[in-house]
């Protein structure tokens, strides 16, 4: 398990040696310059090439890139064009916001998927199935953005409820932590909630459809037993893969909803830092991410072990 | 009883319950108070001290170089400095950190006697030397930022003791006074920090920046304005979504808000948030560019057809349409107090498709193809226009434009561009050799509303290294009269410069004027003595919070 573990991690530095690359090329290809936001609206051309000049922006592209790899090869993202902070600061605390909104997201995602999908797996063909199926097929269509700005219109604006944007840390002001914490969690994790409740449901017909389950209801199990025992812990193995791969966006930034509900994390830095062309904190950002989204596939991988004791890791 | 009971019937009046009990307990909601009662206590009670002021923005401040003149962060930054003089909402001139001024009788020179009970920040004396090394900061190009342009003619400064300074102008300068109101003046020993740190002689001093997320100013203990400021704390929060930023307002999640979109001003003023009109220094127009003489030749090489444009602009359909009644529609871009207005240039264009049409057929860009756009030697009649994301008034602006334009035969192609993107096409780049990259730029200018100098300090109109003319080959005498204009001190001599610039402007069709530009500024009714300096920028020194 460890020689696996260990192994996966090493394959990781290709995947990470191209992903610089690409992040690097995809970013400078974005139109615009970040010297003439800090030159200023009626900069001289003289002065653009100053400010050029001083983010080094003037030397060759590949030259650039030599510079940061080494920069970031030695655990430094580097510093923010525009103000100056550290990216790996910029990061570390935007990156608690995100964390926050992740667990509300996949708690939200949990709580609905889980008795969703086992509920409408076991009244099969019922009025239940159907609504399930609805609620499913609606959450999927429905854009991010549409479902928070109807939200905040019914539960900030109208119903005067909860707030509809901001953020405070948990250890600060937990009462209102957790209430500005409903509206974007809902918006988050409703896609994923009915992205995992069509798995797991799909998955629990499967299980229960198993040789192994015939045969614990004919030894006169009871329902409960064979459904959490036998069928849930089985059927929870391709949903886990799902759940990996929406954690994995969930802490790659929610971009629409940090957006929508002025959520101050990685979502919303990227997004800035899009806006400002704000090179080295674009680049560690997205790096950060592709690290994340690394680290939670082989933390899935390994809680397959876990869950089915088949696996072995070779 | 479980939901395997619940009927389809039962839970639909369930629901029905549930949703009368909310719209029950919106209708019982209290109203929020008027901005009627809200004044009647402040006569009552008057300004009180404490308190944080939450204000919401467009964007997130870049940097806190006073020189540097960025639209968002301009009005953020004042908390934190002062300037020599201000001007009043009637262009006055106010003393601020200078106490007296006297200008020599060329015009060429301004002594300036300044208070001797300031601080900085750090605790620091504020001496004359100070100013100087700020005019020599702002003579340098590489640091004088925005500012740099403005001080063309100022020859130096020297410090006459700790509370005098004299200011030598290389020629008569008649909108000096505009430099000194605009430049704010910083600590020297600040100058190499000016990225994420800022010290001032403000009424406020930064507390904490967490960029992207907020940024707090503290109460300055030591201001040199007695009882000033009244609330402990400002605090500046960005917002992506301008949705969000009216939401929040809405619902108290913040105090006030700078530089909402038009198209908010009635829902807030619904909502029960007050909401106050800038100076309206800033004018929406739309800067024209010709092909400049090494390029090859385009349509708007042809007066006549800038002209066509110029008589395609619908005015009140952009008032009403695009900024929602919140603007004035004019023709000429100084206001009416203006030196350099002139009654008969104010009428000098309409809305008129017929007149623009009959210029185009004059010009030669005929429909040959019956495709319903206008060409000439196989080029058809398309403008790229570029416009502002940040300011969607001016892509709407353009949407008008692209529609009146479309029924006689012109394609506008509308090109809404972010802030990043927006710059190097607006301004040119040394890869364009200076020039600017649109055929149309929907934008807006500022500060032709104090000495009318100030719209020529604008990059599209100033005399040097203007991208619509890279190579200076600006219409015939334009240069000669902008430099009449602005060295002497002579109304009648300015006038008559002033008129020729206007008609030769009028003529040439480089730049069309559509609408004064009012910064909107909202407030909660709680929310007193909110104000704002004639270039927009927040005053928070003389704000209370009930």
């Amino acid at each position: 398990m460890v020689v696996y573990a260990l192994r996966r991690l090493v394959q990781t530095l290709p995947v990470l040696f191209l992903s610089s690359i690409l992040v690097f090329g995809l970013v400078r290809f974005i139109p615009g310059d970040p010297a003439m936001l800090i030159a200023g609206p009626d900069a001289l051309p003289e002065q653009i090439v100053a400010a050029r000049a001083r983010l080094g922006l003037d030397k060759p592209i590949y030259v650039q890139y030599a510079i940061w790899l080494a920069q970031v090869v030695r655990g430094d993202l580097g510093v923010s064009i525009l103000n100056g902070y550290p990216v790996f600061d910029l990061i570390a605390r935007k990156f608690l916001a995100t964390l926050q909104l992740t667990a509300g997201g996949l708690l939200v995602a949990l709580c609905i998927s889980l008795p969703l999908g086992i509920l409408a797996s076991v009244r099969r063909g019922g009025w239940f199935e159907r609504l399930t199926s609805l609620v499913v097929a609606l959450g999927q269509a429905i854009p991010t953005f549409w479902l928070g700005i109807l939200l905040v219109l019914v539960f900030s604006l109208q119903l005067k409820w909860l707030p509809p944007s901001g953020q405070v840390a948990f250890s600060e002001k937990p009462g209102l932590a957790l209430r500005l914490m409903i509206l974007p969690s809902v918006t988050l994790g409703f896609y994923s909630a009915t992205v995992l409740t069509r798995f797991l449901k799909s998955s629990m017909l499967e299980v229960m459809e198993m040789d192994y389950v015939r045969t614990a209801r004919a030894k006169g199990l009871a329902d409960t037993g064979i459904l959490t025992r036998h069928v849930l812990k089985n059927a929870l193995i391709p949903v886990v893969t799902i759940l990996g791969l929406q954690l994995g966006a969930f802490l790659g930034g929610a971009v629409v909803t940090e957006s929508i509900f002025d959520w101050p994390g990685l979502g919303r830095l990227m997004l800035q830092a899009i806006g400002t062309r704000d090179y080295p904190v674009l680049q560690g950002t997205v790096l950060f991410v592709v690290v994340t989204f690394v680290c939670v596939t082989l933390i899935t991988d390994l809680t397959y072990g876990y869950l089915d004791p088949r696996i072995r890791y070779q | 009883m479980t939901c395997k009971h619940l009927s389809p019937l039962r839970i639909g009046l369930l629901a029905a319950l549930l949703l009368v009990l909310a719209a029950a307990s919106v209708a019982c909601a209290p109203a929020p108070p008027t901005e009627e009662m809200a004044s009647d206590m402040d006569m009552e009670e008057g300004p009180r001290t404490g308190g944080t002021l939450v204000v919401g923005t467009t964007d997130d401040i870049i940097n806190f170089d006073a020189f540097s003149l960025g639209f968002v962060s301009y009005p953020m930054q004042n908390q934190c400095y002062d300037s020599l003089i201000v001007y009043d909402k009637r262009l006055n001139i106010m003393p601020r950190l200078a106490t007296a001024w006297e200008t020599n009788a060329e015009g060429t020179s301004v002594t300036l006697t300044l208070r001797d009970d300031v601080v900085w920040h750090n605790g620091r004396a504020f001496v004359a030397d100070d100013v100087v090394q700020n005019i020599d900061r702002a003579l340098v190009p590489d640091t004088g930022s925005n500012v740099h342009g403005m001080v063309q003619t100022v020859a130096g400064a020297t410090a006459d003791g700790d509370h005098s300074v004299t200011i030598d102008f290389a020629a008569p300068t008649p909108n000096m006074f505009d430099i000194l109101n605009v430049m704010r003046i910083m600590a020297p020993e600040s100058f190499d920090s000016l990225t994420n740190s800022c010290i001032g002689t403000g009424p406020f001093k930064l507390k904490e920046w967490i960029p992207g997320d907020v940024l707090t100013f503290t109460r300055n203990e030591d201001y040199w304005e007695e009882g000033r400021p009244y609330l402990d704390e400002v605090s500046f929060k960005p917002f992506d979504d301008l949705e969000a930023l009216v939401t929040a307002l809405e619902t108290g999640i913040i105090d006030a808000a700078i530089a909402i979109p038009p198209k908010d001003y009635q829902r807030l003023l619904d909502a029960g948030i007050a909401v106050d009109f800038g100076q309206g220094g800033l004018l929406y127009s739309i800067t024209v560019n010709p092909p400049d003489p090494d390029q090859p030749e385009g349509p708007l090489s042809d007066k006549r057809v800038r002209q066509a444009v110029c008589w395609s602009i619908d005015r009140d359909a952009i008032v009403d349409q695009a900024l929602f009644g919140v603007g004035g529609a004019t023709v000429v871009p100084f206001p009416d107090y203006s030196v350099a207005y002139f009654e008969e240039l104010a009428d000098h264009y309409s809305f008129d498709l017929d007149a623009a049409a009959a210029l185009l057929d004059e010009a030669g860009w005929v429909d040959t193809d019956g495709d319903g756009v206008r060409d000439k030697d196989g080029v058809k009649l398309v403008l790229n226009t570029i416009t502002i994301q940040a300011f969607p008034e001016t892509t709407d602006i353009g949407t008008i434009l692209e529609a009146d334009m479309a029924t006689i035969g012109v394609e506008i192609d509308v090109e809404p561009l972010d802030s990043a993107t927006y710059g190097p096409r607006h301004l040119g780049t040394p890869e364009t050799d200076g020039s600017a990259v649109f055929d149309l730029d929907v934008t807006f200018v500022g500060r032709q509303h104090l000495d009318p100098m100030g719209l020529f300090d604008n990059s599209p109109f100033r005399p040097r290294s203007s991208p619509i003319f890279p190579r200076g080959d600006f219409p015939e005498g334009y240069v000669e009269q902008l430099a009449i204009a602005g060295s002497t001190f002579d109304r009648d001599e300015r006038r008559a410069a002033f008129l020729q610039v206007g008609e030769i402007m009028l003529d040439s069709c480089i730049d069309i004027p559509i609408s004064w530009k009012y910064t909107l500024f909202a407030r909660q009714a709680n929310v007193h003595g909110l104000d704002w300096t004639v270039n927009d920028e927040l005053i928070a020194g003389n704000t209370w919070v009930e």
